[in-house]
């Protein structure tokens, strides 16, 4: 889309006109024209040094207008992502995981995420990360950013033990708050690694609900069983009583949020490996996305046009000859 | 000058002038111009006695030779005088063409021949036209008004109709001219004349004729008609130019030779020698 900053000074366009009829070249008498060989180099010369003329004057006065364009939504289809990974730091993450087999003195769940997610970073130089860490408050960690060293270095602080309990809805609305102003240039994931739920109350759901609206993210939840522990794919069983099941019940959440989410639940380091890779395999596929360009500034190829021209214009000048001689 | 003084022009008719003059003419009279031998009858002059005819006759008559009278032919000179001829490249062109009409004028006047000027642009300037005269003095008068005058006709299409302001006699008619006009006008000119001698005199400037084989932009007006074309001047083009120019002037001389006479081109200059050789050839 072409647009001017100062239409009124387009009335200087009708200056263009001028060289189309005024040549401003010194004239030399001659006898009887007719006499003249006919010459098509000539005629093109003179038609290309009017239209020469009037080209330099629209284009000075172009980019006296201020000529720019001021680009549609162009698309464009990236590669990288946007990844927030929102790393659950209660106290539970130091236990190990659940699965079949597991014994005491195993790599803690927290670690082993840790261990996991750096290599993670690692594969995927293109991307952009930013780290929130949360337990009974969410903690920022860092925003999003393509700095290798910093993603690492932040996942793998974030092994130490942790404190508290788990309040997902601080730590997500926290890594929603990450992609807010940012340019939508690859698609976006909050990557929730988490080993236990919480009830969200009906006012941070909203509010959540209404920044994956906004934000356009996706979710990938990756839960970490704790030993003894129930996932959110069990649901309450009526029989055992009063059963709140956050997981479960947050699961149905997030399922009904409108976005693209999944669940892994991984029981042991291996399974968390694999729910990694899939989340990586999943990202890599390339996103189509439109994208708004900057206003692109045409005055300077305009003047640059003008100078060409006068310059052409000047060196035919400098040609002309001052006397018919033989 | 002095070259042009020395201007001559024999003709090979005869005129029917009655005044006597220097070229050959029709009418018995004393002259150099042997006619025929008659006998000596009645009041013939006996100083012309043909004694190798009046041996042969067998009766014993004596003849005498009858000559013709040398007789004067009309000199007209008929200018072109539209702006075309205002260019000056070597040389003034109307200058070139006052002085040459001055050099005829002195060569008419020096063997008594009457001299007349008509001028022509779009139409016949009155002002400028001199009815046949001897004397110098009324020559070099229009002569000098020729000089002076300043060409403002678009054309010459006046020269179509001089033919009605010319003298009634074969006349020799100069036709000053740069030809600066379509061909068919100028067969027209010289069919128009056809009663007279007509001797086409093109006065040419090699500035006009020729273009510069050096790269450069010249834009070009045409004098009369004050059109405009820019040339790119450069080797291309000069060749070009020659070759308008050749073609130009085997044209002008195919249509003058088919009105009688070919061409004079006076080019730049007055050359006496080239003026008097044409009118050995023709």
């Amino acid at each position: 889309m072409w647009s001017i900053d100062h239409p009124e000074a387009l009335w200087a366009l009708a200056l263009a006109v001028l060289p189309l009829f005024w040549h401003g070249q010194r004239t030399l008498a001659h006898g009887w024209l007719p006499g003249v060989p006919p010459d098509a180099a000539s005629r093109t010369l003179a038609l290309v040094l009017r239209l020469t003329g009037a080209l330099t004057v629209a284009a000075a006065v172009c980019a006296l207008a201020g000529l720019h364009r001021q680009g549609s939504a162009v698309e464009r289809v990236g590669t990288g992502a946007h990844i927030v990974i929102t790393l659950d730091r209660s106290a539970s993450m130091s236990d190990g995981f659940a699965g079949r087999g597991a014994q005491q003195g195993d790599e803690p769940k927290g670690r082993a995420a840790a261990r996991l997610l750096e290599d993670f970073v690692a594969e995927r130089p293109r991307d952009l990360f930013g780290m929130v860490s949360f337990s009974t408050a969410p903690v920022h960690g860092l925003t999003l950013t393509g700095d290798q060293d910093a993603v690492r270095a932040a996942v793998r602080a974030s092994a130490a033990p942790g404190v508290g309990l788990t309040n997902i809805a601080a730590g997500l609305t926290m890594a929603l708050e990450q992609f807010r102003d940012k340019p939508l240039t690859g698609s976006r994931v909050v990557l929730l690694v988490s080993d236990g739920a919480a009830q969200i109350d009906a006012r941070a759901q909203n509010q959540i609900r209404r920044l994956f609206a906004e934000n356009r993210s996706a979710l990938y939840w990756i839960f970490l069983r704790t030993a003894g522990g129930r996932g959110p794919s069990d649901p309450p069983d009526p029989e055992k009583g009063f059963d709140p099941a956050p997981e479960y019940f947050l699961n149905e959440y997030f399922r009904d949020l409108g976005v693209s989410y999944r669940l892994y639940e991984a029981d042991t380091p291996d399974a968390l490996a694999r729910a990694i890779a899939d989340v990586s395999r999943l990202q890599n596929q390339p996103l189509r996305y439109f994208e708004t360009p900057p206003r692109e500034d045409l005055a300077g190829l305009c003047l640059a046009i003008a100078l060409a021209g006068s310059l052409l214009l000047l060196f035919a000048r400098s040609l002309e000859v001052s006397a018919w001689s033989r | 000058m002095s070259a042009a003084q020395s201007l001559a022009y024999p003709l090979r008719w005869r005129s029917r002038a009655v005044t006597p003059g220097a070229h050959r003419g029709t009418l018995s009279g004393p002259g150099h111009d042997f006619e025929r031998s008659v006998p000596l009858a009645g009041n013939r002059d006996a100083r012309r006695l043909d004694l190798r005819a009046s041996l042969r006759d067998p009766s014993e008559r004596v003849w005498v030779r009858l000559f013709r009278q040398q007789a004067t032919v009309p000199v007209v000179v008929l200018a072109d005088v539209s702006r075309s001829m205002d260019y000056r490249g070597v040389t003034h062109r109307r200058a070139l063409m006052a002085s040459l009409a001055e050099a005829l004028a002195e060569a008419a006047w020096r063997i008594g021949d009457p001299f007349s000027l008509i001028a022509c642009d779009e139409a016949p300037r009155r002002e400028l036209a001199l009815p046949p005269c001897r004397s110098s003095s009324g020559a070099r008068a229009a002569i000098a008004r020729l000089r002076i005058f300043e060409p403002q006709g678009r054309s010459n299409a006046g020269l179509l109709k001089a033919a009605a302001l010319l003298p009634q006699r074969r006349s020799l008619v100069f036709l000053l001219t740069d030809a600066h006009m379509p061909l068919d006008r100028l067969a027209k000119v010289l069919g128009s004349l056809c009663r007279h001698d007509v001797v086409p005199v093109l006065l040419g400037d090699s500035r006009e004729r020729h273009a510069s084989a050096r790269w450069g932009i010249a834009r070009l007006q045409d004098m009369e008609s004050g059109a405009e074309r820019l040339l790119l001047l450069r080797p291309a083009l000069a060749r070009a130019f020659d070759d308008a120019d050749d073609a130009r002037r085997h044209a002008l001389r195919r249509t003058c030779m088919k009105h009688g006479r070919p061409p004079l081109f006076v080019d730049d200059r007055i050359d006496a020698t080239l003026f008097n050789r044409y009118f050995f050839h023709t």
